[in-house]
């Protein structure tokens, strides 16, 4: 006899849906606890609604123009600035602190003891110009990597990260490796773990030379593995941050590979402003102490002539063209060009990547 | 919030129940439809919550108006203004940047250096798509004055319904109106409900994520890192990263619509395995095609005034399909390339068909001739028209039309060095192609299982299913593609 099949009412249906939702929940246990929690800082920092309240509708530079494309001194980061005027003047702008155009500088760091990766030091602006093909004051030549690896969150998996690997592939006998995450950084380390990770990479493709960029996703609290809730910005948060980033540039300072931190650039938003510099000064001061890595700071890269944020920048010709994305902190590839170059300019003083391949794909 | 969160689940799980505890309430079932509608855009842009609304209050007006009016030139006049006024909101929106953008490079070269003030635009989502729902039913009612809905409520209703604001299916308000009052389901609705939700999940979350995380996006952004094989074979990807993100999102949004007691009619239909490109338009996003179809190719004159004026409707509509995805030179390229293949098509079958009433006897009623080499020439055509469909998604991916020619470039250069790819993009490229295929079949055995089982291990079946999807799955949420247009 043929068993007739249930009939389904609409309640029933409901029914099945219901325990069918009830069962994920219990299987996906920690992944809803994570939600919840991320939920919850959302609506405690009021983040769930900032960017939408405050950036539907509104003129986004007090200025009545974008950003125009600026001289090279302005992004040269190799101009030098004085440190205490820099400390004495910081103009600050809708609470976010705006850069200055002549006070870039490239952060170093020490070499300290026997072992270490020798690294050039800046000594004048013609140098760091990469117009001397030596460099007076250390006996080191400049790093001629053949392979490099880019890491980071989303901000390599686009943007900056694919704009990079295009200017490096120009040059043939170089090979690029680009590893971005989405949705990662050292806060959240039990669904993805930098640290290991990169250690895998390296002893996977062997670079010798390392790019970083990434802090996006780490301005919210920690839960340490006791599940003590640690708030962002403050004391232990900020100890069990660097003890992380520290540990994530551990190995590669072990095996010697030359690293640039490349920092993160200014933000719209004023909150989020503020947690990234926090985010950039903690990762510059752990790249100081641990020996082979180099802090680029980028945060002036794409700002405007004012050092405000700038979602435009106008290119020669008149052309405006969007460098950031419509989530104010993304890169967009025109943004990613931009960081890219001002990266290798300031890198220029470390490493030679030798003459470029005059068929390679063009920009 | 997204279709595939956590937060939606949980809102669908209270909308469901509200939904059959009020659905013979005539007034508080609208009033709770009109709110869930509500405050699922409010959750993807709370300040413009307000233009779904006013897009349909400001349809139903003009076809008010429209129905209402005697003379023919002023009901003309009334529709004119409807669609300059929602395709006004649909331009502001979609193309104030790329004309701020272009403004300055246009008036430099005459010597004008203006500062205009930029307005940072909060982009609508799914403005394409419900704004072409509203235009669709004022022309309807002009069309047929017997179409006027009387209740305001509904036609915010039919243009703000939730499963399909996003992107679609797009439907016509003579489909959902009558649904409101007489829910359409049978026994079977819900278990194909429940198929059709777990299609859309494993596309998008297993297939599409996968591919374009393993070798799309890459490949894309720097195609002269690759080989030409890894390129091409990022090119295929992205054909079926498109149809399964696409595809599975229609999927959700029907199954979902199913369960509210709505059925919505599908949008797409084995796309893949298609001999031309005409037919390939009929099987792939089949409730936009028709839109184009009913309300521009028609309007232009359609097929009815000759042969040369046919294929350059076809042109024209596809154009302006393209430009309807963004104001980028590289999707009217896209619609223009398209408009070019089905008008080629449209004039072999014109001329195929010329010839044959020419060379036989049309009196016996007989066909075309059979040709033994028809299954070869079938299996060509399938290949010719899969590598045009799937090289001309280039240029949806592409960042412009400059990287699509590098795309191009690094795929014809046969060249052997270069990154490779991982081997699971292999079968994850033969799953996503046939899925479509097989799919239907999947469905209905799922069907069949649940309908044998009591309800309780029919919701532990379906928790199965669902959790084994989500491991082979991307932690964290990914996009949809189709929300950017």
């Amino acid at each position: 006899m043929v068993k007739k099949p249930k009939e389904i009412t609409p309640v029933k249906a409901v029914l099945i849906y219901s325990i069918a939702l009830v069962l994920v929940v219990f299987s996906e246990l920690p992944r809803v606890l994570s939600w919840v929690e991320e939920t919850r800082c959302k609506l405690v920092s009021g983040q769930m609604f900032d960017s939408i309240g405050t950036n539907q509708l509104k003129l986004v530079s007090k200025t009545s123009a974008p950003a125009e494309e600026t001289d090279q001194a302005r992004n040269d980061p190799s101009s030098q600035a004085d440190p205490e005027e820099m400390e004495a003047a910081q103009p600050v702008v809708n609470g976010c602190p705006a850069a200055q155009g002549a006070d870039q500088q490239v952060a170093l760091s020490e070499s300290s003891g026997a072992g270490d990766v020798e690294i050039p030091v800046v000594q004048s602006e013609q140098q760091a110009n990469g117009q001397a093909t030596s460099t007076p004051g250390t006996s080191s030549p400049k790093l001629k990597p053949h392979k490099v690896l880019l890491v980071g969150d989303s901000m390599i998996a686009e943007g900056f990260g694919p704009a990079l690997q295009r200017w490096l592939s120009k040059h043939t006998s170089l090979e690029v490796i680009r590893k971005g995450q989405y949705s990662t950084g050292f806060v959240h380390q039990e669904d993805f773990n930098w640290a290991i990770t990169l250690k895998e990479l390296i002893r996977e493709d062997k670079p010798d030379l390392i790019v970083i960029h990434m802090g996006t996703n780490d301005p919210i609290d920690i839960l340490d593995d006791s599940g003590k809730r640690l708030y962002f910005g403050n004391d232990k948060w900020t100890e069990v941050y660097a003890s992380r980033v520290r540990e994530f540039l551990k190995f590669a300072s072990e095996k010697k590979i030359l690293s640039f931190w490349v920092g993160l650039p200014i933000m719209c938003s004023n909150k989020y402003c503020t947690k990234i510099i926090l985010i950039n000064s903690i990762v510059e001061q752990e790249c100081a102490k641990v020996s082979g890595c180099v802090y680029v700071d980028s945060w002036s890269a794409l700002a405007d002539s004012k050092g405000n944020y700038s979602a435009f920048i106008k290119r020669p010709g008149g052309r405006q063209t969007r460098i950031r994305a419509k989530d104010n902190v993304h890169l967009t590839e025109a943004g990613g060009e931009i960081l890219s170059e001002y990266f290798l300019r300031a890198a220029r003083g470390y490493i030679d990547l030798g003459a470029e391949d005059e068929n390679a794909a063009q920009h | 919030m997204s279709l595939i969160s956590f937060e939606f689940a949980l809102f669908l799980l209270t909308v469901l129940w509200l939904n059959w505890a009020l659905r013979s309430r005539r007034t508080a079932y609208r009033a709770f439809l009109l709110t869930a509608n509500a405050l699922f855009y409010a959750s993807q842009s709370t300040g413009l919550l307000l233009l779904p609304l006013g897009v349909g209050m400001s349809n139903y007006l003009f076809a008010l108006l429209v129905s209402r009016t005697k003379g023919n030139t002023l009901r003309k006049v009334w529709l004119g203004a409807d669609i300059i006024l929602n395709l006004g909101f649909l331009a502001f929106f979609k193309y104030f940047e790329f004309l701020y953008q272009s403004l300055d490079s246009v008036l430099a070269p005459l010597g004008l250096n203006l500062h205009l003030p930029f307005i940072e635009l909060y982009f609508p989502i799914g403005i394409s798509f419900f704004i072409f729902q509203g235009i669709s039913y004022c022309i309807d009612v002009y069309r047929d004055p017997k179409g006027l809905i009387r209740n305001p409520v509904d036609v915010l209703l039919f243009v703000s319904f939730f499963p399909t604001i996003l992107a679609g299916p797009i439907m016509r308000a003579g489909q959902f109106v009558p649904q409101l009052d007489k829910p359409d389901y049978d026994s079977r609705s819900f278990h194909d409900a429940f198929a059709l939700i777990l299609s859309g999940l494993f596309k998008k979350l297993v297939l599409s994520s996968y591919l374009s995380e393993h070798i799309v996006r890459d490949v894309f952004q720097v195609p002269a890192a690759y080989s030409s094989v890894t390129v091409l074979l990022g090119v295929y990807s992205y054909s079926i990263q498109i149809y399964c993100d696409f595809s599975g999102y229609s999927d959700m949004a029907i199954g979902i619509a199913q369960l509210l007691g709505f059925r919505l009619p599908a949008n797409f239909r084995m796309p893949y395995g298609v001999c031309n490109v005409q037919e390939f338009w009929h099987h792939w996003h089949i409730s936009f095609s028709t839109w184009l179809r009913d309300y521009l190719y028609i309007p232009l004159g359609g097929s009815k005034k000759g042969r040369l004026r046919k294929y350059a409707n076809l042109m024209a509509t596809m154009a302006i399909g393209g430009l309807w995805h963004g104001p980028h030179s590289r999707f009217l390229l896209w619609g223009t390339l398209h408009g070019i293949a089905l008008a080629l098509t449209h004039a072999a079958k014109d001329i195929r068909q010329t010839w044959f009433a020419a060379g036989t006897d049309t009196k016996s009623g007989a066909g075309p001739p059979v040709s033994a080499w028809a299954p070869a020439f079938k299996a060509g055509a399938w290949f010719l028209t899969f590598n045009l469909v799937s090289f001309l998604w280039v240029f949806f991916q592409a960042e412009d039309t400059a990287r699509a020619m590098e795309v191009f470039q690094a795929v014809f250069a046969f060249k052997t060095k270069g990154m490779g790819f991982e081997f699971w993009v292999l079968p994850a490229v033969a799953a996503g192609f046939l899925i479509q295929f097989v799919g239907p079949y999947a469905q209905d055995l799922f069907c069949k299982i649940q309908q044998r089982m009591p309800i309780p291990l029919q919701g532990a079946f379906l928790a199965l299913l669902c959790v084994l999807i989500m491991k082979l799955g991307p932690s964290g949420v990914p996009p949809f593609i189709y929300f950017q247009f």
